[in-house]
């Protein structure tokens, strides 16, 4: 490689890089950022294969109160059910740190989302990248993107960050959202605040 | 919930129930009456004992967790409890993120009223949800009992009575209530960010500090304060929730201000305003050191620079000049890269994140223009071309900058400023 090509490549890189913190903030509105990730099954699995899809990003980590009560609730694999068959994508990210104690390895993350039920592809972002990117707090934290690629939805699963309620009498936020975004209409509200554990960065 | 503990602890007779306890906490009900009286206010306090570490939540618990839910029961002659929030800390977790709360002890005071309440004794009780976190977090639930003594009239208990009066003085005070304190808050584009300012008091021993409430349409980062002219002012930038929205002509906030002196004794405040967006008639003169940072709070200007420093970075890397480059041209082509860096960092606080992509896009076509045309050594028409490109490129950054910015009418203030 000439050196003067060393020279561009290093500063389109540089400009490139100054490029990310304006979409690295997870806003509604903005464009999703891209990833590509390995799943606990070994699967790479890339924002961009699901082009043209609504895709929803659900922060997890199974050691989490919150994240485990929801899996065990089964409130995210019976949406996933729900809307599964409509052109809707449902991924797990966690963002747990590997030096982290909540960090689950493969094997211990496959039998847990086997016992209970999780019917979605769980990606690992051990570095954090991609959860910072999306501004990703809490497990769980929701994001839908829309078929362009925007971010339709930033906040919490629903209203109820005790599990007080029954099930019936929560607001599910992100089964409101994809109802809304599958008719076209406009998500509301399209940014709640999310409840749970931090993610383990 | 399986790790939610539901325990009845016993009831208890007199001014403190019974705890309920956890490896990382212990919760119960206290009053500050041996006797309470059978009509007026009754105060209660929901009593937190925390593990080293551990922390629980103020009413906005920040980035993550959640503040305690609590339900009480009914009884005979009590009125609906209300409980109030003392001034909070912040907790600075791993990843940026924060938590406000308390850690080691914690009073939450609760209001009530009675009226005519019948017999010897008021049976309270409440359902307490909460979390409880380090790093990790716990959830419980409890329920919470106490016998409270009634009497005609009030008996202080020298046990609780300090605890629960300590922590009733922390909870902040209305705006507006203590004499010669104003608090007056404003939306300036420029960020976008929350000014908040509070005249009348004075620093605590402890840096003062500034707590919002969620708010619909932002989330806040953490703020900056400086000392006013008799007050302190408080900067908190704002991230817009939703792309692209226009800050609005005003919206509602609500704050709590703490480690505040007012006459002597140490105060927090807190107010709900309808904060509007500050109007260029009412901008106020700006201080010396602010109107020096005012030099880049012009889009146009930080763009123009931005460019220069581009083109300087091209030029020193010999992608304009055929001329190789020596190792001290290098080095300055660096640092003009990383000026082009730290421009654009300052860009991405005066126009929106999509004004700041095309800028950037069009920085990108730059160089790439640049490169190109470097490459093209022999075919003058195809330079001519790419050179003009370069040049559009260039012009139309700042371009772009202004079309972009997030709002015109505080922009213009700062021009002025420059």
């Amino acid at each position: 490689m000439s050196s003067n090509l060393m020279k561009s490549a290093m500063l389109l890189a540089g400009l490139t890089l100054a490029a990310l913190p304006a979409f690295a903030v997870g806003a509604v509105g903005e464009t999703a950022p891209a990833f590509s990730l390995q799943g606990v099954d070994g699967k790479s699995y890339s924002l961009a294969d699901y082009k043209g899809k609504v895709v929803v990003l659900e922060w997890v980590n199974p050691n989490c109160p919150f994240s485990d009560r929801h899996a065990r609730e089964k409130t995210m694999s019976e949406l996933n059910k729900k809307y599964g068959q409509k052109q809707v994508v449902w991924l797990g990210i966690n963002s747990t740190n590997a030096s982290h104690r909540d960090f689950m390895k493969p094997a211990d993350h496959l039998a847990y989302n086997q016992k209970t039920g999780i019917n979605y592809p769980v990606l690992y972002d051990e570095t954090g990248k991609i959860g910072k990117a999306y501004d990703a707090k809490t497990t769980p934290h929701m994001f839908i993107i829309d078929p362009q690629g925007k971010i339709a939805y930033n906040g919490a699963i629903d209203d109820d960050p005790s599990g007080r309620k029954d099930k019936a009498e929560r607001v599910n936020f992100v089964d409101g959202g994809l109802s809304a975004e599958l008719a076209s209409k406009a998500i509301d509200p399209a940014a709640t605040k999310p409840y749970g554990c931090s993610v383990k960065y | 919930m399986a790790i939610v503990l539901l325990l009845a602890a016993a009831p208890a007779w007199g001014v403190a129930g019974e705890w309920a306890v956890n490896d990382e906490s212990r919760v119960r009900l206290i009053t500050p009456y041996r006797t309470a009286p059978r009509d007026g206010e009754l105060r209660l306090g929901l009593h937190f004992k925390l593990a080293p570490g551990w922390h629980v939540y103020w009413k906005n618990s920040g980035d993550a967790g959640f503040p305690p839910v609590v339900v009480f029961g009914e009884a005979a002659g009590l009125g609906e409890p209300e409980l109030l929030w003392p001034a909070p800390e912040r907790f600075e977790l791993p990843g940026d993120l924060v938590a406000f709360g308390y850690a080691d002890e914690v009073v939450y005071p609760v209001r009530a009223r009675l009226s005519g309440a019948p017999g010897d004794v008021l049976k309270l009780m409440a359902d307490v949800d909460y979390l409880v976190c380090e790093v990790d977090c716990i959830p419980y639930r409890y329920q919470l009992t106490l016998d409270q003594p009634l009497g005609d009239a009030a008996e202080a208990d020298p046990g609780t009575e300090p605890l629960i009066a300590s922590w009733w003085s922390r909870v902040p005070a209305p705006a507006g209530t203590l004499a010669g304190v104003t608090t007056e808050g404003s939306l300036t584009a420029s960020g976008p960010a929350l000014e908040v300012r509070v005249e009348g008091v004075e620093a605590g021993a402890e840096p003062p500090g500034l707590f919002l409430e969620p708010h619909d349409d932002f989330d806040t980062e953490k703020p900056e304060v400086r000392t006013a002219d008799g007050g302190l002012v408080f900067r908190v930038p704002l991230r817009p929730k939703q792309a692209g929205r226009a800050l609005p002509k005003e919206t509602g906030f609500a704050w709590t201000v703490t480690n505040l002196v007012h006459d002597g004794r140490p105060v927090s405040l807190e107010a709900r305003q309808t904060v509007p967006q500050r109007a260029a008639a009412a901008e106020p003169g700006p201080e010396p050191a602010v109107s020096r940072a005012s030099v880049l709070r012009s889009p146009i200007l930080i763009t123009l620079l931005a460019v220069g420093a581009a083109l300087f970075a091209l030029w020193l890397w010999g992608l304009l000049d055929p001329r190789p480059s020596s190792p001290g041209r290098e080095a300055l082509g660096f640092a003009a890269v990383a000026a082009v860096l730290g421009l654009l960092y300052a860009l991405s606080r005066q126009i929106s994140f999509e004004g700041l992509a095309w800028v950037e896009l069009t920085l990108l076509g730059m160089s790439l223009c640049a490169w190109l045309r470097r490459k093209a050594a022999n075919r003058r028409a195809l330079r001519l071309v790419l050179g003009l490109g370069l040049l559009a490129c260039a012009l139309t950054a700042p371009w772009l900058a202004d079309r972009n910015r997030l709002n015109d009418h505080d922009i213009s203030i700062e021009e002025k400023i420059v």
